[in-house]
């Protein structure tokens, strides 16, 4: 899981960007140390070899003139070394060596360039250190002469501002790289947001707004942009919404005076007769009318949500088994196996969905109706309910056609037909309805396929 | 019997007025809230068929009124707002049933026989019957047993409660919805055959070994159990 997380955190636009980020600023900080590093240590370096070459040039000079015995030259090298403790000469040729060192590496650079080597110094405590020169190798006519100056106040330097320099490397890393992911932590969560709106929304609900901070940053800025086109979507909508319950409404009371008149005029005739037939088969035509604009008035309740004053305690065990009651001879006349299971985690859960007995009961048969409609001859159903202390699902699954799976979302929807060919079977508002209950119970609605057939799982929390 | 009727839409007043005149019955009414009000406690009614909506003076407060001044008339609530949340205020104000608009005059007439029916009987304290009898059907409530000709028919529990209700209201149609209500206890029209579906395993039953009909459907209207 968190491995997941991680791969989704280093997937984000702001995480490279952090990456990119941190190496610049490693970049910069790099340049700005070799530039310092130029003008402190490289400058000592430089002055220390300047040194050296000046000294071995100065003997160099010396041993080319002319006047310069073997015996002169040598004593020149015993005043330098007495003059200074600091520099190091060695002359070493095929009489004898004289000088302050006593062994020198082999292959030592000839000047004029330079090479750093180790020296054993016994200082004046009497321990041996080893100590960093920096030296040379110059070839006169009276041997050869090695020429080395300590360099130990550049090393300390050199190795301290190294120190130094990883260390303020490492801590600028660090801090661009956290503070890149706490960035990252709040991008991405203003981010997310936006995603389980868009998700909530796509799910049909609505309502669902994002919050907005105080702050008036960017994401305030496309939160409220989204919020507004929300609230127009919503609007719209409700407008029809509202049009069509307006249309439902005014219609109603012309269409119950047509039925009454018809049922007025029914008396006149014996039940038998051709002219009662048609009127009571207007009447029917009529009550379906009323019972369409019924049903879509009511979804409209529905959704806008009933009073919770009118909840109560629902024994779901009764209320399956009493539609299982009321099916089953539905499901009898077409050969069906018509099967109730019921599971109870502990038998205290049961006294815990909270609901309107009546609507539950509706959308719940409305559902298991469905399955024995579009079921053929002879086919399985089953109604499981399964009681936990958390939520109560109820699974109604049948071996039936089943539907494709892109109406699974839009069956839900008013008077929405799967299939043209089913015109005139039903108003389509019967799933809208269940789902209106669900939903007005905080409950959620969803299909999957049962390969074959069709399975309706409804959750309803406890 | 005598009723007292209060709608504001004359259209449907008169349609009920009629009905219910028709049928050999007093029928008063009333326009507005307070008129219905003053009928309802100067006089006495087996019955007393209320708008929901009315001008004036709201009828569920009207019910209020009347229940609170001891009169215990019962009284079918008409409303065009069907919703459940409704029935139940309409209830809980001290209706006895609730029938959402429009309404076949038949569905009317059919509950408020019965309730009047139903009050009648729970005044005079009959005490409770522990059999029902039809032709030669005897239905045994206590022991849970259908016998018809001498024999004992294998019944669900649904179908006894159905068969229990329609002998309790012999010879009164009762609808679909109705007895739905009655048997199921739950509020709402199935609008699928499925009551004609239950009642006709019922029938079967009850008509084995070419015994003859009780149960008999009346067209438009719902069932009726009666002898011929």
């Amino acid at each position: 899981m968190w491995l997941e997380r991680f791969k989704v955190f280093t997937r984000t636009s702001i995480w490279r960007f952090t990456l990119i980020f941190t190496l610049i600023v490693l970049l910069i900080c790099s340049s700005i140390l070799a530039l310092v590093y130029q003008f402190t240590v490289g400058e000592q370096k430089r002055q220390i070899a300047t040194q050296v070459t000046i000294a071995a040039q100065g003997f160099s000079d010396l041993s080319h003139s002319p006047s310069m015995t073997k015996a002169d030259f040598q004593t020149a090298i015993q005043q330098r070394i007495d003059r200074s403790g600091a520099i190091i000469l060695v002359l070493k040729n095929d009489d004898n060596v004289i000088g302050n060192l006593s062994s020198l590496p082999k292959n030592l650079a000839k000047f004029p360039s330079l090479q750093h080597f180790p020296i054993a110094v016994v200082n004046h405590l009497g321990e041996t250190t080893v100590e960093i020169v920096l030296g040379t190798n110059l070839e006169t006519r009276f041997g050869s002469l090695s020429i080395a100056l300590f360099d130990n106040n550049y090393q300390v330097l050199e190795s301290r501002f190294i120190t130094a320099s990883v260390g303020a490397l490492l801590f600028a890393l660090i801090v661009t790289l956290i503070s890149g992911f706490l960035l990252n932590q709040r991008v991405l969560s203003r981010v997310k947001q936006i995603g389980e709106l868009t998700a909530n929304v796509k799910a049909g609900r609505l309502k669902s707004r994002l919050p907005i901070s105080s702050k008036q940053d960017e994401f305030d800025m496309i939160a409220d942009q989204i919020n507004q086109m929300l609230d127009e979507i919503d609007d719209l909508i409700n407008s029809v919404a509202q049009v069509t319950d307006n249309v439902a409404h005014d219609l109603r009371t012309p269409l119950s005076r047509i039925r009454i008149s018809v049922e007025d005029s029914l008396t006149a005739f014996d039940e038998n007769s051709a002219d009662a037939q048609w009127r009571i088969a207007l009447l029917d035509e009529i009550d379906q009318i009323i019972d369409t604009f019924n049903a879509m008035l009511e979804l409209s309740r529905l959704e806008k949500g009933v009073p919770k004053s009118t909840f109560k305690t629902v024994n779901i065990e009764t209320l399956c088994e009493d539609v299982i009651d009321l099916a089953t001879p539905l499901a009898e006349e077409k050969n069906q196996k018509l099967t109730l299971n019921i599971t109870i985690d502990e038998e205290s859960s049961l006294s815990r969905l909270k609901g309107e007995p009546n609507l539950l009961f509706r959308a719940i048969f409305n559902v298991v109706d469905n399955a024995i409609k579009y079921t053929q001859a002879a086919g399985n159903i089953a109604l499981t309910c399964h009681i936990s202390s958390q939520q109560t699902d109820i699974v109604v699954c049948d071996n039936g056609p089943g539907i494709a799976k892109e109406h699974y979302d839009a069956v839900f929807r008013r008077l929405y037909q799967v299939d043209s060919s089913r015109q005139g079977d039903g108003f389509g508002l019967g799933l809208p309805i269940v789902k209106a209950i669900v939903e007005l119970h905080g409950g959620s609605i969803s299909m999957s396929s049962s390969n074959p057939g069709l399975t309706v799982s409804i959750t309803l929390k406890h | 019997m005598k009723l007292l009727v209060i709608e504001d839409d004359k259209t449907t007043l008169e349609y009920i007025k009629k009905g219910f005149v028709e049928q050999g019955n007093i029928v008063d009414t009333a326009e507005n809230g307070p008129d219905g009000l003053f009928f309802a406690t100067s006089n006495s009614y087996d019955l007393v068929v209320l708008d929901r909506m009315l001008p004036k003076m709201d009828g569920l407060a009207l019910l209020s009124a009347m229940r609170a001044a001891n009169i215990k008339t019962p009284v079918i609530i008409l409303s065009a707002l069907g919703h459940v949340d409704e029935r139940i205020k309409g209830l809980q104000a001290g209706g006895d049933d609730y029938l959402t608009k429009p309404f076949s005059f038949q569905e009317l007439y059919i509950r408020a026989s019965i309730l009047v029916e139903r009050h009648r009987t729970s005044s005079h304290k009959n005490g409770l019957a522990t059999e029902l009898t039809i032709d030669n059907l005897v239905m045994d409530l206590v022991g849970h047993k259908v016998v018809r000709d001498g024999k004992e028919l294998t019944i669900q529990p649904k179908e006894f409660q159905l068969l229990r209700y329609l002998l309790e209201h012999q010879g009164q149609v009762i609808s679909r919805t109705l007895l739905f209500e009655s048997v199921w206890d739950y509020h709402f029209d199935p609008k699928t055959n499925v009551i004609d579906v239950h009642v006709a395993k019922l029938r079967k039953k009850l008509e084995e070994n070419g015994q003859p009909q009780l149960i008999h459907t009346v067209r438009g209207a719902g069932y009726v159990v009666r002898t011929i």
